[in-house]
């Protein structure tokens, strides 16, 4: 079978993680979590610089890891190209023999391995820094050169550490379109590793999200955003989501339970199930509404962050929320950090799923 | 800083660069190029150069050949007790060099632990050429260890992982990877271990005696000859000098080599 299959279990004293991902040739698998989530853990394993606890690693047919029968393949003898979070292009080499080494290194000869390497150069517009070392070009450029570097031996597994993270906003959306059209042409399996939703977003066809090294939600970028299972999703989604237990209640419609209060919401569930609030969807008001069917939080303004026309707004009480208002409203309700305030949202604004 | 405190450090400075550097200043006027080339044609001065030249080159290779993969040794495996055999490495350097001389004989010597059996072997060490490497060896190598030992542990293992991933094996990596990122470190312990060979004199003239042509290097020379032949011992000392700026010259401007 070809593509990459994994189950790894990885313990030491302060931390641990357990993974289980299959990823199609030709296609980007993502691993969305928090610093600490054991993201960089996972691509460790995968390339072979740590050796997990117990698991099995297949790519393209061939088992790299075993340790039911003690089998562990060295980085150096996987096809396998890594992309760091910061470049890690060697500082004694020149763009371009930094993407001939691995060539170079697997016994092609230096005037083949530095004539490809040039070709690389060419295709990502940087011909021009062919003969530059590492220091005197910019991140962005040392994210490319290193991104070809590691794909100059068309690796069947090419694993990507937050490769955006490190740039400025406006070079990071230029990577991130060099990177996509490379992905694009690839027919080999990718593993990405992000904190950003945006690159979740744009690279991905499947997504898992890791934190304190399990997996809490996988699914289509479009099913975590709809249906968050964790406020780190939600979170990234720009979604409120809250867990409690549901009910069915009389006339229609639907109740759930959560740690402080009883809120009514859309949708048909009972029992464990969650329930998510977009941003948009609260209005924030000074006094608790009156003689309506909403639902009404109270809590204090914690911060405020300006948007376009719009302020985001979070909330701090009984629990978390985040709301989005109108400017013109933010200043009518002379908004400001620790003001109290109740947040109120219809049931239709509140969608229940398990 | 006020007026004193600026004439005294200026005082301490001046004071200084005189008494470090006068002698040597005198050392040349005492001499001429004519001078120079003149006690080059002597067999004492000839010997000595040669003798110091060939033996500090055999120091050099075998430091390197033993003390490399030491001081990579030292840096990344898990050695127990590696800060005790780190100071034992060190002694060589600050013991009196006829201490060393002292138990290179009592080591290897006629009568010394292993003399008996390299006998039998047909070895004697002892008044041979290759005593002068030896003694040279003894206290010079650590500077290449200890120094070499430092650049290896302050090498960022990340790029070692990188030139993993992209399918380079540990030869290749030692090669391409450590050695020219380590240059600087290496090149600056080989500097200061030819530069203590080229003067070694205590362990030498203890260990390997003061025959001209054969253990009789330009500091044991210069020694011999400042009671006898002054011109002789100022042309040699003048060469070691020279030597030695070259070398303190050459350290300060450690390469950085690059390409596939």
């Amino acid at each position: 079978m070809s593509g990459l299959t994994a189950e790894l279990a990885y313990r030491i004293s302060s931390s641990s993680l357990e993974l289980s991902l299959s990823v199609e040739p030709g296609t980007t698998h993502v691993l969305l979590g928090a610093s600490g989530a054991g993201k960089t853990t996972a691509l460790r394993l995968l390339a072979g610089l740590l050796r997990p606890t117990s698991g099995r690693i297949v790519l393209d047919g061939s088992v790299y890891e075993d340790t039911s029968h003690s089998l562990h393949v060295a980085p150096e003898r996987r096809s396998v190209g890594y992309v760091f979070q910061q470049s890690r292009l060697f500082p004694h080499l020149s763009a371009l023999d930094n993407i001939a080494f691995p060539l170079a290194a697997s016994g092609v000869s230096p005037g083949e391995a530095r004539r490809r390497a040039a070709a690389w150069l060419e295709r990502l517009d940087l011909a021009a820094l062919a003969e530059r070392r590492p220091a005197g070009i910019s991140g962005g450029e040392a994210q490319r050169v290193a991104l070809a570097r590691a794909l100059i031996r068309e690796p069947a597994l090419l694993l990507l550490d937050e490769p955006l993270a490190s740039l400025d906003a406006q070079t990071r959306q230029s990577v991130r379109l060099d990177l996509q059209s490379v992905l694009r042409d690839r027919r080999h399996a990718t593993v990405l590793v992000t904190h950003d939703y945006m690159d979740a977003a744009v690279f991905a066809g499947q997504v898992q999200v890791l934190d304190h090294g399990k997996v809490v939600q996988e699914g289509s970028v479009e099913e975590l955003v709809a249906r968050p299972r964790s406020s780190y999703v939600a979170e990234l989604a720009g979604m409120n989501v809250l867990r409690g237990e549901a009910r069915v209640i009389e006339g229609g419609g639907c109740e759930i339970a959560t740690e402080h209060h009883v809120l009514r919401a859309s949708g048909q569930a009972r029992g464990p199930a969650f329930v998510s609030i977009a941003p948009g969807h609260i209005t924030l008001h000074l006094q608790h509404p009156e003689g309506s069917a909403r639902n009404v939080i109270a809590g204090d303004v914690v911060s405020l962050i300006p948007l376009a026309d719009r302020v985001r707004v979070t909330i701090g009480g009984d629990l978390r929320l985040v709301a989005e208002v109108t400017r013109q409203s933010a200043s009518e309700l002379h908004l400001s950090p620790g003001v109290q305030v109740f947040a109120s949202f219809k049931a239709s604004g509140a969608q229940i799923y398990q | 800083m006020n007026l004193g405190g600026r004439l005294l450090a200026g005082l301490g400075f001046g004071v200084t660069l005189g008494f470090l550097l006068i002698p040597l200043l005198a050392l040349l006027l005492h001499t001429t190029p004519g001078d120079l080339i003149n006690s080059l044609g002597q067999p004492l001065v000839a010997n000595a150069v040669w003798l110091s030249l060939l033996t500090t080159a055999l120091t050099l290779v075998l430091t390197i050949l033993f003390g490399l993969p030491a001081a990579w040794v030292l840096a990344r495996w898990r050695v127990p007790g590696r800060s005790v055999i780190e100071a034992a490495l060190g002694l060589p350097m600050v013991l009196p060099p006829v201490v060393a001389g002292v138990a290179l004989l009592v080591t290897v010597g006629r009568n010394g632990t292993f003399g008996p059996a390299l006998s039998v072997l047909g070895i004697h060490l002892p008044f041979t050429t290759a005593a002068v490497v030896l003694a040279q060896t003894f206290v010079a190598a650590p500077f290449f260890i200890t120094s070499a030992r430092a650049g290896f542990s302050a090498l960022d293992p990340g790029w070692e992982e990188a030139s993993r991933t992209l399918g380079a094996s540990a030869a290749y990596r030692f090669r391409r990877i450590v050695l020219p990122l380590t240059a600087p470190a290496l090149v600056a312990g080989i500097g200061l271990t030819w530069a203590r060979a080229l003067g070694e004199f205590g362990a030498t003239i203890t260990f390997a005696g003061n025959l001209m042509g054969v253990t009789q290097t330009m500091p044991l020379a210069v020694f011999v000859s400042s009671e006898s032949d002054l011109r002789a011992a100022i042309t040699l000392a003048v060469l070691l000098m020279a030597l030695a700026f070259a070398v303190l010259i050459a350290l300060r401007s450690a390469p950085l080599p690059a390409r596939v």
